[in-house]
Protein backbone atom coordinates (compact mmCIF):
# COMPACT_ATOMS: atom_id res chain seq x y z
CA UNK A 1 0.00 0.00 0.00
CA UNK A 2 1.25 3.34 -0.81
CA UNK A 3 2.43 5.83 1.54
CA UNK A 4 -0.50 8.34 0.43
CA UNK A 5 -2.95 5.67 1.05
CA UNK A 6 -2.25 5.07 4.31
CA UNK A 7 -2.52 8.51 5.02
CA UNK A 8 -6.06 8.33 3.47
CA UNK A 9 -6.67 5.46 5.52
CA UNK A 10 -5.57 6.78 8.95
CA UNK A 11 -7.29 10.00 8.33
CA UNK A 12 -10.53 8.54 7.24
CA UNK A 13 -10.22 6.26 10.78
CA UNK A 14 -9.80 9.20 12.70
CA UNK A 15 -12.78 10.72 11.43
CA UNK A 16 -14.54 7.73 12.13
CA UNK A 17 -12.89 7.28 16.11
CA UNK A 18 -14.48 10.98 16.31
CA UNK A 19 -17.84 9.92 15.42
CA UNK A 20 -18.08 7.26 17.62
CA UNK A 21 -16.69 9.43 20.58
CA UNK A 22 -19.87 11.77 19.64
CA UNK A 23 -22.17 8.68 19.37
CA UNK A 24 -21.11 7.65 23.22
CA UNK A 25 -21.61 11.00 24.19
CA UNK A 26 -25.16 10.95 22.39
CA UNK A 27 -26.22 7.92 23.99
CA UNK A 28 -25.23 8.79 27.54
CA UNK A 29 -27.23 12.07 26.99
CA UNK A 30 -30.25 10.58 25.89
CA UNK A 31 -29.92 7.62 28.66
CA UNK A 32 -29.81 11.04 30.98
CA UNK A 33 -32.90 12.00 29.92
CA UNK A 34 -34.59 9.10 29.63
CA UNK A 35 -33.35 8.09 33.23
CA UNK A 36 -32.62 4.87 32.66
CA UNK A 37 -30.92 2.83 29.49
CA UNK A 38 -32.32 4.35 25.99
CA UNK A 39 -33.11 1.15 24.17
CA UNK A 40 -30.90 1.97 21.04
CA UNK A 41 -30.50 -0.38 18.50
CA UNK A 42 -27.47 0.61 15.94
CA UNK A 43 -27.89 0.80 12.47
CA UNK A 44 -25.79 -1.78 9.87
CA UNK A 45 -22.14 -0.78 8.70
CA UNK A 46 -19.96 -2.07 5.84
CA UNK A 47 -17.86 -2.98 8.52
CA UNK A 48 -20.83 -5.23 9.83
CA UNK A 49 -20.34 -7.39 6.21
CA UNK A 50 -18.22 -10.29 5.57
CA UNK A 51 -16.68 -10.99 2.46
CA UNK A 52 -15.51 -9.78 -0.67
CA UNK A 53 -16.72 -6.75 -2.75
CA UNK A 54 -14.27 -5.98 -5.43
CA UNK A 55 -13.63 -2.90 -6.82
CA UNK A 56 -12.83 -2.06 -10.57
CA UNK A 57 -9.08 -2.01 -9.70
CA UNK A 58 -9.12 -5.47 -7.88
CA UNK A 59 -11.93 -7.06 -9.69
CA UNK A 60 -9.65 -7.01 -13.08
CA UNK A 61 -11.95 -4.63 -14.93
CA UNK A 62 -8.79 -3.85 -17.31
CA UNK A 63 -8.90 -1.74 -20.37
CA UNK A 64 -7.58 -4.32 -22.90
CA UNK A 65 -4.95 -3.36 -25.76
CA UNK A 66 -8.03 -2.81 -28.43
CA UNK A 67 -9.39 -0.77 -25.94
CA UNK A 68 -12.31 -2.85 -24.33
CA UNK A 69 -13.16 -2.92 -20.90
CA UNK A 70 -12.39 -6.40 -19.98
CA UNK A 71 -13.82 -7.88 -17.03
CA UNK A 72 -11.77 -10.82 -15.30
CA UNK A 73 -13.31 -13.12 -12.74
CA UNK A 74 -9.97 -13.10 -10.82
CA UNK A 75 -11.66 -15.16 -7.93
CA UNK A 76 -9.94 -17.40 -4.70
CA UNK A 77 -8.71 -20.80 -5.59
CA UNK A 78 -11.57 -22.99 -5.20
CA UNK A 79 -10.57 -26.36 -2.78
CA UNK A 80 -9.71 -28.82 -5.48
CA UNK A 81 -7.71 -25.77 -7.39
CA UNK A 82 -3.73 -25.28 -6.44
CA UNK A 83 -2.89 -22.36 -9.19
CA UNK A 84 -3.74 -20.35 -11.91
CA UNK A 85 -2.28 -20.66 -14.83
CA UNK A 86 -1.82 -17.52 -17.22
CA UNK A 87 -0.87 -17.26 -20.79
CA UNK A 88 0.00 -13.39 -21.76
CA UNK A 89 2.14 -11.96 -24.91
CA UNK A 90 4.51 -9.34 -24.62
CA UNK A 91 6.27 -7.71 -27.29
CA UNK A 92 5.60 -10.44 -29.58
CA UNK A 93 6.51 -13.31 -27.30
CA UNK A 94 3.87 -15.06 -25.62
CA UNK A 95 4.34 -16.71 -21.97
CA UNK A 96 2.94 -19.27 -19.79
CA UNK A 97 3.07 -18.76 -15.83
CA UNK A 98 1.89 -20.52 -12.93
CA UNK A 99 0.89 -18.50 -10.03
CA UNK A 100 -0.70 -19.76 -6.37
CA UNK A 101 -1.21 -16.24 -5.41
CA UNK A 102 -3.63 -13.92 -7.14
CA UNK A 103 -1.64 -10.63 -7.04
CA UNK A 104 0.70 -10.91 -9.18
CA UNK A 105 -2.14 -11.57 -11.37
CA UNK A 106 -3.93 -8.08 -10.38
CA UNK A 107 -0.83 -6.80 -11.22
CA UNK A 108 -0.37 -8.52 -14.76
CA UNK A 109 -4.19 -7.48 -15.59
CA UNK A 110 -3.71 -3.79 -14.62
CA UNK A 111 -0.78 -3.54 -16.69
CA UNK A 112 -2.19 -4.79 -20.01
CA UNK A 113 -0.93 -2.90 -22.99
CA UNK A 114 -0.54 -3.04 -26.49
CA UNK A 115 2.88 -4.52 -26.01
CA UNK A 116 1.14 -7.04 -22.92
CA UNK A 117 -2.10 -9.18 -23.54
CA UNK A 118 -3.18 -11.55 -21.22
CA UNK A 119 -4.80 -14.03 -23.74
CA UNK A 120 -5.92 -16.84 -21.33
CA UNK A 121 -6.40 -17.01 -17.13
CA UNK A 122 -7.14 -20.79 -15.37
CA UNK A 123 -7.58 -22.13 -12.85
CA UNK A 124 -5.70 -25.93 -12.50
CA UNK A 125 -5.66 -28.40 -10.01
CA UNK A 126 -2.16 -30.13 -8.95
CA UNK A 127 -1.77 -32.29 -12.02
CA UNK A 128 -1.94 -29.22 -14.05
CA UNK A 129 -5.18 -29.75 -15.10
CA UNK A 130 -7.44 -27.38 -16.05
CA UNK A 131 -10.05 -26.56 -13.76
CA UNK A 132 -11.43 -23.19 -14.74
CA UNK A 133 -11.15 -21.18 -17.46
CA UNK A 134 -11.25 -17.50 -15.89
CA UNK A 135 -10.36 -14.97 -18.93
CA UNK A 136 -10.21 -16.20 -22.70
CA UNK A 137 -10.17 -19.43 -24.45
CA UNK A 138 -9.09 -22.67 -22.85
CA UNK A 139 -5.14 -23.68 -24.07
CA UNK B 1 -37.62 8.14 18.32
CA UNK B 2 -36.06 4.27 17.98
CA UNK B 3 -38.41 2.88 19.96
CA UNK B 4 -42.51 2.92 19.29
CA UNK B 5 -44.17 5.37 21.85
CA UNK B 6 -46.35 3.37 24.45
CA UNK B 7 -49.89 2.83 24.18
CA UNK B 8 -50.91 5.82 26.30
CA UNK B 9 -53.49 7.95 24.92
CA UNK B 10 -53.35 11.09 25.06
CA UNK B 11 -56.36 11.36 27.40
CA UNK B 12 -54.02 8.87 29.82
CA UNK B 13 -51.47 11.69 29.56
CA UNK B 14 -53.30 14.63 30.05
CA UNK B 15 -55.63 13.28 32.96
CA UNK B 16 -53.04 10.28 34.17
CA UNK B 17 -49.96 12.64 35.03
CA UNK B 18 -48.70 15.06 36.99
CA UNK B 19 -48.52 18.33 34.34
CA UNK B 20 -45.35 19.08 35.75
CA UNK B 21 -43.98 15.39 34.54
CA UNK B 22 -45.69 16.19 31.50
CA UNK B 23 -44.12 19.43 30.90
CA UNK B 24 -40.11 17.83 31.57
CA UNK B 25 -41.20 14.49 29.53
CA UNK B 26 -41.92 16.61 26.73
CA UNK B 27 -39.07 18.63 26.91
CA UNK B 28 -37.10 15.46 27.51
CA UNK B 29 -38.60 13.51 24.37
CA UNK B 30 -37.99 16.77 22.15
CA UNK B 31 -33.91 16.28 22.87
CA UNK B 32 -34.15 13.01 23.08
CA UNK B 33 -35.36 13.18 19.22
CA UNK B 34 -32.71 15.33 18.28
CA UNK B 35 -30.24 13.50 19.76
CA UNK B 36 -31.56 10.44 17.96
CA UNK B 37 -31.25 12.29 14.80
CA UNK B 38 -27.71 13.34 15.09
CA UNK B 39 -27.07 9.87 15.92
CA UNK B 40 -28.33 8.47 12.74
CA UNK B 41 -26.08 11.33 10.92
CA UNK B 42 -23.27 10.36 12.51
CA UNK B 43 -24.13 6.38 11.60
CA UNK B 44 -24.52 7.39 8.16
CA UNK B 45 -21.39 9.00 7.69
CA UNK B 46 -19.30 6.10 9.55
CA UNK B 47 -20.69 4.16 6.78
CA UNK B 48 -19.78 6.42 4.36
CA UNK B 49 -16.28 6.40 5.85
CA UNK B 50 -16.01 2.97 6.25
CA UNK B 51 -16.69 2.62 2.32
CA UNK B 52 -14.53 5.30 1.38
CA UNK B 53 -11.44 2.82 3.07
CA UNK B 54 -13.03 -0.34 1.86
CA UNK B 55 -12.31 1.47 -2.06
CA UNK B 56 -9.06 3.00 -1.39
CA UNK B 57 -8.20 -0.91 -0.16
CA UNK B 58 -10.15 -2.20 -3.03
CA UNK B 59 -11.64 -5.25 -0.86
CA UNK B 60 -14.37 -5.18 1.07
CA UNK B 61 -14.89 -7.46 3.82
CA UNK B 62 -11.31 -7.72 5.26
CA UNK B 63 -10.26 -4.53 7.15
CA UNK B 64 -10.16 -5.50 10.55
CA UNK B 65 -12.12 -1.88 11.43
CA UNK B 66 -11.60 -0.82 15.30
CA UNK B 67 -13.54 -1.47 17.80
CA UNK B 68 -15.73 1.58 19.21
CA UNK B 69 -12.88 3.63 21.26
CA UNK B 70 -15.71 4.37 24.04
CA UNK B 71 -19.03 2.05 25.03
CA UNK B 72 -21.52 2.45 22.06
CA UNK B 73 -24.58 0.43 21.80
CA UNK B 74 -24.49 -2.74 19.43
CA UNK B 75 -20.61 -3.03 20.18
CA UNK B 76 -18.78 -5.67 21.92
CA UNK B 77 -17.30 -3.56 24.58
CA UNK B 78 -14.43 -5.88 24.96
CA UNK B 79 -13.51 -6.38 21.26
CA UNK B 80 -10.39 -4.40 19.80
CA UNK B 81 -11.85 -5.09 16.66
CA UNK B 82 -15.61 -4.74 14.90
CA UNK B 83 -17.12 -8.52 14.90
CA UNK B 84 -18.04 -9.13 11.85
CA UNK B 85 -21.37 -11.01 10.18
CA UNK B 86 -22.11 -10.90 13.92
CA UNK B 87 -25.38 -9.86 15.97
CA UNK B 88 -27.97 -7.70 14.10
CA UNK B 89 -30.07 -5.39 15.69
CA UNK B 90 -31.73 -4.95 18.01
CA UNK B 91 -28.86 -4.30 20.14
CA UNK B 92 -28.66 -4.00 24.19
CA UNK B 93 -29.58 -0.75 25.60
CA UNK B 94 -27.15 2.15 25.18
CA UNK B 95 -24.81 0.42 27.04
CA UNK B 96 -25.11 -1.03 30.95
CA UNK B 97 -22.11 1.67 31.40
CA UNK B 98 -24.98 4.07 30.35
CA UNK B 99 -24.84 6.88 33.56
CA UNK B 100 -27.52 7.31 35.97
CA UNK B 101 -29.52 10.29 35.58
CA UNK B 102 -26.88 11.68 38.29
CA UNK B 103 -23.74 11.51 36.36
CA UNK B 104 -22.70 14.69 34.24
CA UNK B 105 -23.71 14.87 30.84
CA UNK B 106 -23.19 16.70 27.94
CA UNK B 107 -26.63 16.79 26.07
CA UNK B 108 -27.82 19.08 29.54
Amino acid sequence: MSDASQIRINALLLEREALFVRIHEIERAASALLREPYPFTRPQLPSDVRGKRKSAARAGIVRAAGGAATKEALRKLEPDETAYRVTYRQFGQTRIEIHESADALRTLLAAQSAQLQVLTLETVDADGEVKAVLHGRAS
Amino acid sequence: MAKKPSTLSFRDIVLGADAEVIRQAHEARVQIDLLVEERQRAYDRIAALETQIEDVLGEAGVFPFPAPPLPVAGFDPKADTVTRGGKKSPSRPADSAAPAASEDDSAE
